[in-house]
């Protein structure tokens, strides 16, 4: 067995039992929210987790919708590992959205080529948007959290302007019309539920993420950049380079998460598309703090609630978007973190004092 | 022309002033040191307490302390989270942005019985007590006692932050937190000041926009104007006249997007709904850079935590 550092398992355990702690207090704030509104908060959580994962049915529902969410996951912990918050997400997602059913409505190809274009044509869309704001703020030291927002809305509605250009655009449901069938990405698992290709992909996008933060000097750097912008330069490091990577490596995700929902869920490119996957996003990073298992356990856990919210509507009458304020609470918490860490030291100082 | 610029002119105040306040209030609470990012989310709850307190009280005027009040506390958790506690700034305005969004469903649903959207309340859109000025007195009464009582604070605000002993205190714990302390200056009580006053000052600006604009609250109505208030504060120079001047320039982009909307212009109507984001942008791109500096500077601690224990980290 291999000799482990004792040091770093402790802080694995602390960062752990925060996220468990911020975990119990949004499920116990947002029990007391459901109180005010005159429902049982046991009934609610209890059908919403019955809904997410009582059945196989539900499982592999969830398992579905936890691609994207865990992409989402990535596309924002490569953005934090670096020090760049990437909150234009939203922008980048929709850009790879709507390219990735141009391609899959107007290139004749068969399925095995389509699909890598698909994802191509997505990246690089939703890559070139991540590209500027992280430019401006390197060239012209605009504050990219404006930059993110204002492209966001420029997406947004740029985007709604291509859907309606479309040949053959529905007015009615505001889409596009289906891309081709051989632009759909093919079940992992057929029989006895199904289960999409898309689950498979983003556990190798995980896995590929790992590998290009923790194995490579490129990935060690990014980091260093990001623990302490000053230390990493004066160790040598291109800070502003590396937070370029970790933009555009932050915008393939973006990309290829919008991809796969084209592909894996919708069809069809949808005008004010807003499944919400960046608060999701960033709750899971904030969660799994850079650890894979972690990310994934988050990214599940949010499936799980994602997927069970119907029946929770449906039972309890509390509405689908009641969701949303777990999440938030959950970040509340998690952000609050380093709260525990000052109380501790507050309270180890006032020991030493009546010592002395 | 005339009803063209009295169009703009009366849109621009409506549309910039909740801006420019909540640009203001970040710019006071950055002179304090604390970067509050979260001024989206202190606007939308403003917006929606707004309501809640008019709908409760039978009273605009009660609404709009309400949603002041609902900002403040979102502005005191940013302090505490950030200053006290040492999270990165960005992670906390993020997590109100989210909690925000959550607890507007929630509270709709609650207090209205609806998702998505309020009932209608009272509300403080004219000032008819202007309208018997001569010449100016019709436009002047089609605009929000908010919009005056904007001015006001901005008034105010200019001669606490740079005219008086506490203002300047305030500054210089924006600028050297531990110089201020040697100073015998309470760090903490003037950052915690100018964060929950930015808050307040968002809250107004929110609720402005629900009750002093409309007469209910929406989801999505902030529409990234708390975000356009943060960029108004580098643009402004990091001056609070600046920064109000510059909230109500976003304004004007907002209020022509509106006017060209009610012309029959051949363009998409994606592209005029994209005015106001994309001018912003531009205006922002073109105005940093190396000549920046000119306008004003950013406080030095800017962002830094600061407690007495470990100083600035």
């Amino acid at each position: 067995m291999k000799n482990i550092n004792g040091t770093r398992l402790k802080q694995g355990l602390a960062d752990t039992f925060s996220s468990l702690v911020a975990l119990l207090l949004a499920f116990v704030v947002s029990g007391l929210l459901i109180l005010l509104t005159d429902a049982n908060p046991l009934e609610v959580f209890s059908s919403l987790f019955v809904g997410g994962l009582g059945s196989p049915l539900a499982l592999a529902g969830a398992l579905n919708r936890m691609a994207p969410i865990l992409l989402a996951g990535l596309a924002i912990t490569a953005g934090n590992s670096c020090g760049v918050f990437n909150i234009g997400f939203d922008g980048q997602f929709l850009v790879g959205f709507v390219l990735a059913a141009v391609v899959g409505y107007a290139v004749p190809l068969p399925s095995f080529l389509l699909i890598p274009l698909v994802f191509l044509a997505a990246i690089a869309g939703a890559m070139l948007w991540s590209f500027f704001p992280i430019f401006l703020n390197i060239r012209r030291e605009v504050n990219i959290i404006f930059s993110c927002i204002m492209l966001n809305y420029v997406g947004k509605y740029l985007v709604n302007y291509l859907i309606q250009q479309f040949p053959g655009y529905i007015a009615s449901t505001g889409g596009s019309p289906r891309v081709q069938d051989t632009a759909m990405l093919p079940a992992l698992i057929e029989k006895p539920y199904k289960i999409n290709l898309a689950v498979l992909i983003s556990l190798v996008s995980l896995a590929l993420l790992y590998v290009i933060l923790f194995k490579t000097r490129s990935g060690y750097e990014m980091r260093a950049a990001g623990l302490s912008r000053s230390a990493a330069y004066s160790a040598g490091i291109p800070v502003e380079k590396k937070a370029m990577a970790g933009m555009l490596l932050s915008g393939a995700f973006a990309g290829m998460c919008g991809a796969l929902e084209l592909m894996g869920i919708t069809g069809r490119a949808i005008e004010d598309y807003a499944p919400g996957y960046m608060g999701l996003g960033i709750a899971v990073a904030m969660l799994g703090r850079e650890k894979p298992a972690m990310i994934l356990l988050s990214a599940f856990l949010f499936a799980v609630m994602k997927n069970g919210t119907t029946l929770m509507q449906m039972k309890t009458g509390i509405s689908a978007q009641f969701v949303l304020v777990i999440q938030g609470l959950l970040i509340i918490f998690v952000g609050i973190g380093p709260l525990f860490r000052y109380l501790m030291n507050r309270f180890h100082e006032g020991r030493k004092n009546s010592h002395a | 022309m005339l009803s063209f610029l009295k169009y703009i002119f009366i849109a621009t105040l409506r549309l910039g002033t909740p801006i420019a306040l909540t640009s203001m209030g970040g710019c006071l609470s950055q002179r304090g040191g604390i970067n509050n990012i979260g001024l989206d989310a202190q606007m939308t709850l403003g917006a929606l307490m707004g309501v809640c307190g008019a709908y409760w009280f039978k009273s605009a005027w009660v609404g709009v302390l309400v949603g002041m009040l609902a900002g403040l506390i979102m502005g005191l958790i940013h302090g505490f989270v950030v200053n006290t506690c040492g999270a990165p700034m960005a992670v906390s305005s993020q997590a109100m942005i989210l909690f925000s969004q959550g607890l507007t469903i929630i509270v709709l649903f609650a207090v209205f019985g609806n998702v998505g959207y309020s009932d209608q309340v009272a509300s403080i859109s004219s000032t008819p007590v202007l309208a018997n000025i001569p010449l100016a007195g019709d436009t002047l009464s089609q605009l929000s006692p908010l919009v005056y009582l904007g001015l006001v604070i901005l008034a105010v605000l200019n001669f606490l932050l740079y005219k008086t002993p506490m203002g300047l205190r305030m500054q210089s714990c924006g600028e050297h937190p531990r110089a201020a302390d040697t100073a015998g200056i309470n760090v903490t009580l003037y950052r915690y000041l100018g964060v929950m006053t930015s808050g307040a000052l968002g809250g107004l600006g929110g609720a402005m926009l629900s009750i002093g604009y409309m007469n209910l609250f929406q989801d999505g109505m902030i529409a990234g104007r708390g975000f356009l208030a943060v960029g108004a504060i580098s643009l402004g120079g990091y001056t609070l006249k600046g920064a109000y001047a510059a909230g109500l320039l976003f304004g004007f982009f907002d209020a022509l997007q509106l006017y060209v909307q009610t012309t029959n212009l051949p363009v998409p109507s994606q592209f005029v709904q994209m005015i106001p984001y994309l001018a912003s942008f531009l205006v922002i791109i073109f105005a940093s850079g190396e000549h920046s500096g000119r306008r004003g500077r950013a406080p030095a601690a800017l962002g830094q935590p600061y407690s007495k224990i470990s100083g600035t980290r």
